[in-house]
């Protein structure tokens, strides 16, 4: 059980505080929420990009590692389509320099042009190096747009292209700034050997006078249902093919979340697993295949993802795929198949809580979907699916017309 | 009150640390159990170390075929119902292979331990690596392989290892796509007999856990006929092979890989911390000089980092980064520079305080995770290292000065007898 306490600053920031006085350390989480879904369609990226500026310096700290360092701590931060957060560790007895420099980046950065310029420049380095000039880097950059047509998940969280960031003038970055990081779009967590007291007063001293903003929140347009399979084949130096299938599937708050959930670890987790067992063991047709969800906050999508074997074709990987599929929409399996992989979800969530840091980020996430309880609902929220609740959602799930297949085909001269 | 936002608050230094030495039993093979209780999650982590590292294996891929096949099946289970058994209990294992040993982990919660923990010895020491499994695996390592020698970084990786252990030496020797399909099962059969079924060196345990829960890991490892062993390999080299500048023609045209490095100094040389923090404010963290220049000022990559890996066959100090082709030479430029003036100019007392802090917490936060101190446990015991290391090391880095840091630097950093990598 992670047992927590919940308070609200009066400009609208959103705490939690969990004690742990088995450790030495305490951690501060900020989750913005702001993700790529939030940026405007034609300056996408921005919201990864604001990551790396948030490094750069803020109104009175000239250098954030620095000082943060010199207390020994660490830091970081990641963006994704649904939120931008950033954490930090701390010897318990440093903590107030966690809250120095976390709302001193929250009441306003101190954006130049040279950090806008050095900054755009690592992100486009980023890009290049994982998204461009990589074997199947550019995946994503295929897949979504073809698997979201409305949504802004339709683009991946750096960006559509290396010219939005280029763009990406001061103007631009301070409009970003004050219409999202802003206490009242912030939720706070504070873990480890810091008590609840100490918590609020350093809240009081550090945060409570950081004024409220009119944060914008854009309505994201729903993505209407697909309504016949959508086709993409690339021809890019790559060393093998790889075929990718990518199927609608409900939201993260939405029990058929855990479903789809489970049913990729039946699927792809492992030597033991479906995908495994029957196209690389049995009948060969793949070298690696994998099944996973995106786990979005929004409607997100299951993944097949296969590199294929020399000399078979897409044709015949994406018919053994479906034969896999229909086997699950009609045979039911074993009550002991889905045990196991409940009792593996467990172990991995009772793995992950060990580590502060961890509890603190799942704290913050499940306050941001809207129940912070949740960090101790989800292994019941596992156990309690059946195997008729799986079979049931593969029926819906895995159609034709709920699929968009990337077709990721090596150059011609590769075979040789 | 005003709040005066342009100051730090005040912060503590760390001085000591909480470190609770691990206890150990030995097991009647003769190999010891060592283990350290700790953490709120009722969780298990067990650690069987062998000889069975890369140093060990008679041609490529022998040691890591060996070790990832140990999952396959035994005399009495296939491959899948030893999974589905685990999987039941919610437990899984692996065995990583590294260059001076290889471990096999079990994770397990501690009210299931008692199912898993015989389908894991029974995986470990039964292992009868099947042909057909064999087969596969060689083919999806071929695959594997091909995609890696579409990348410049593997490429570099490779290269920089045949100049440090040279050509022939098992951490130095280059994969390919025949030495793959010529592994025969019987290789693997003797790698298994000759280094794990004889070759268990000790055991750790981490995690939450009561004494009955040691005993029930004492009676299953003591009912194999797990073989000890402390013997050494005997691969030393004394230096480096090999060393100079290498341009490669990469497969990837647009990105540079760079891996520039040489050798380091033991664990046991004086200079070994000093060198640590050395490392540390060179390249060794976000906030080192590496990544402020060619990163934070220049913006030529998304990062950039210095190694300092101290081994049993050589201690290797590195360079890492990746460059769009066109910063590539003034990148390799901008390295060198930093290289040369952290060897003339004395780093500054407050550089030094920030890294030397900087490194406390990150020694705290590693020792405050019953898992992560298991790492911590091993190097104890690889390296023998007495109960007080720990605080005489927090010690060490506090005697640190920016005169102590110029020698290691100079000692070990100086130009010559350098490698440098570069594949674009």
């Amino acid at each position: 059980m992670i047992a927590y306490t919940k308070f609200k600053l009066k400009n609208g920031l959103t705490v939690i505080h969990h004690e742990d006085q088995s450790t030495e350390l305490c951690v501060l989480n900020l989750l913005y929420k702001v993700g790529s879904k939030n940026e405007d369609p034609n300056k996408t990226g921005f919201a990864h990009l604001f990551e790396h500026l948030m490094f750069g310096g803020s109104l009175n700290i000239p250098n954030y590692d620095e000082p943060l360092q010199l207390a020994g701590g660490e830091n970081n931060a990641f963006t994704s389509n649904d939120i931008t957060n950033y954490y930090l560790t701390l010897p318990a007895n440093n903590i107030e320099t966690g809250f120095w420099l976390e709302s001193d980046r929250m009441l306003g950065l101190a954006i130049n042009p040279k950090s806008l310029r050095v900054q755009k420049g690592v992100v486009i380095e980023e890009f290049k190096e994982r998204y461009l000039n990589q074997p199947y880097g550019d995946v994503w950059l295929k897949l979504l747009p073809l698997a979201y047509k409305k949504h802004p998940y339709k683009w991946p969280t750096i960006g559509k292209a290396i010219s939005h960031i280029k763009n990406a003038n001061q103007e631009d970055v301070t409009a970003f700034f004050a219409q999202n990081y802003a206490p009242n779009n912030c939720i706070l967590v504070v873990a480890g050997n810091v008590s609840l007291n100490r918590t609020k007063e350093l809240c009081e001293k550090w945060f409570a006078p950081i004024s409220a903003q009119k944060t914008q929140f854009n309505h994201l347009e729903k993505e209407p249902k697909q309504r016949k399979t959508r086709r993409k084949n690339v021809v890019s130096n790559v060393p093998a093919n790889l075929l990718i299938m990518a199927f609608h599937m409900d939201q993260r708050q939405s029990k058929n979340f855990y479903v789809m959930d489970l049913l990729s670890d039946i699927m792809g987790s492992g030597k033991g697993a479906i995908l495994y067992q029957e196209l690389i063991k049995k009948n060969p047709v793949f070298s690696e295949i994998d099944a996973y969800i995106t786990a979005d906050a929004e409607p997100g999508l299951f993944i097949l993802e296969g590199r294929m074997l020399p000399n078979i074709s897409f044709e015949e990987a994406e018919k053994r795929i479906w034969e896999v599929l229909n086997k699950i929409k009609s045979e039911k399996f074993e009550e002991e198949v889905l045990k196991r992989v409940q009792h593996k979800n467990e172990t991995s969530i009772r793995f992950g809580d060990i580590n502060p840091l961890n509890r603190a980020m799942k704290l913050a996430y499940a306050e941001y979907l809207g129940d912070v309880e949740l960090v101790n609902k989800e292994i019941d929220n596992y156990l309690r699916v059946t195997v008729d609740e799986i079979m049931q959602e593969s029926g819906l799930v895995f159609v034709e017309s709920n699929c968009a297949v990337l077709s990721y085909k090596m150059k011609e001269n590769e075979s040789k | 009150m005003s709040l005066n936002r342009g100051i730090q608050p005040d912060i503590e230094k760390i001085q000591s640390l909480n470190f609770k030495y691990f206890e150990k039993s030995s097991l009647k093979s003769g190999a010891d159990l060592y283990y350290l209780a700790g953490g709120t999650e009722p969780v298990i982590k067990l650690e069987l170390v062998f000889n069975a590292g890369k140093i060990n294996e008679p041609n490529c891929s022998v040691a890591s075929f060996t070790a990832s096949m140990m999952n396959e099946g035994t005399k009495h289970k296939s491959g899948k119902l030893l999974l589905d058994g685990l999987d039941y209990w919610g437990a899984h294992f692996q065995v990583k292979t590294f260059n001076d040993d290889a471990v096999a982990t079990l994770y397990c919660l501690e009210k299931y331990l008692e199912g898993a923990l015989p389908l894991f010895i029974e995986a470990i020491t039964e292992s009868i690596f099947p042909e057909r499994e064999l087969t596969i695996l060689k083919r999806n390592s071929s695959e594997k392989l091909k995609l890696n020698n579409k990348k410049n970084e593997y490429i570099a990786r490779v290269t920089f290892n045949e100049c440090i252990y040279g050509t022939e030496h098992p951490l130095g020797k280059r994969n390919s796509a025949e030495n793959i399909l010529n592994i025969e099962r019987k290789d693997l059969l003797s790698f298994y007999e000759g280094y794990y079924q004889s070759g268990l060196k000790y055991a750790i345990l981490t995690g939450n856990f009561k004494q009955e829960t040691i005993t029930l890991i004492e009676n299953g490892l003591n009912n194999t006929g797990l073989n000890h062993s402390s013997k050494n390999s005997n691969k030393s080299i004394g230096t480096i092979q090999k060393f100079g500048k290498f341009q490669i023609e990469g497969p990837n045209k647009t990105q540079t890989s760079l891996k520039i490095g040489k050798l380091g100094p033991l664990r046991n040389d004086v200079h070994f911390t000093d060198f640590q923090l050395v490392n540390l404010i060179f390249g060794g963290f976000f906030g080192s000089r590496l990544m402020k220049k060619i990163r934070e000022d220049l913006g030529l990559t998304y990062g950039i980092h210095s190694f300092y890996e101290p081994g049993k066959v050589l201690n290797i100090w590195s360079i890492e980064t990746e460059v769009n082709n066109k910063n590539k030479t003034l990148a390799v430029s901008e390295i060198y520079k930093e290289l040369n003036k952290i060897l003339i100019d004395s780093i500054s007392s407050k550089e030094i305080e920030v890294a030397r802090n900087y490194l406390c917490g990150a020694i705290l936060k590693s020792l405050d995770n019953p898992l992560s101190m298991s790492s911590r446990m091993k190097t104890h015991i690889d390296y023998s290292l007495d109960k007080n290391y720990m605080e005489n090391y927090i010690k060490e880095i506090y005697c640190a000065s920016p005169d102590s840091l110029l020698n290691a630097a100079n000692k070990y950093l100086s130009n010559d007898q350098i490698i440098e990598i570069v594949v674009s």
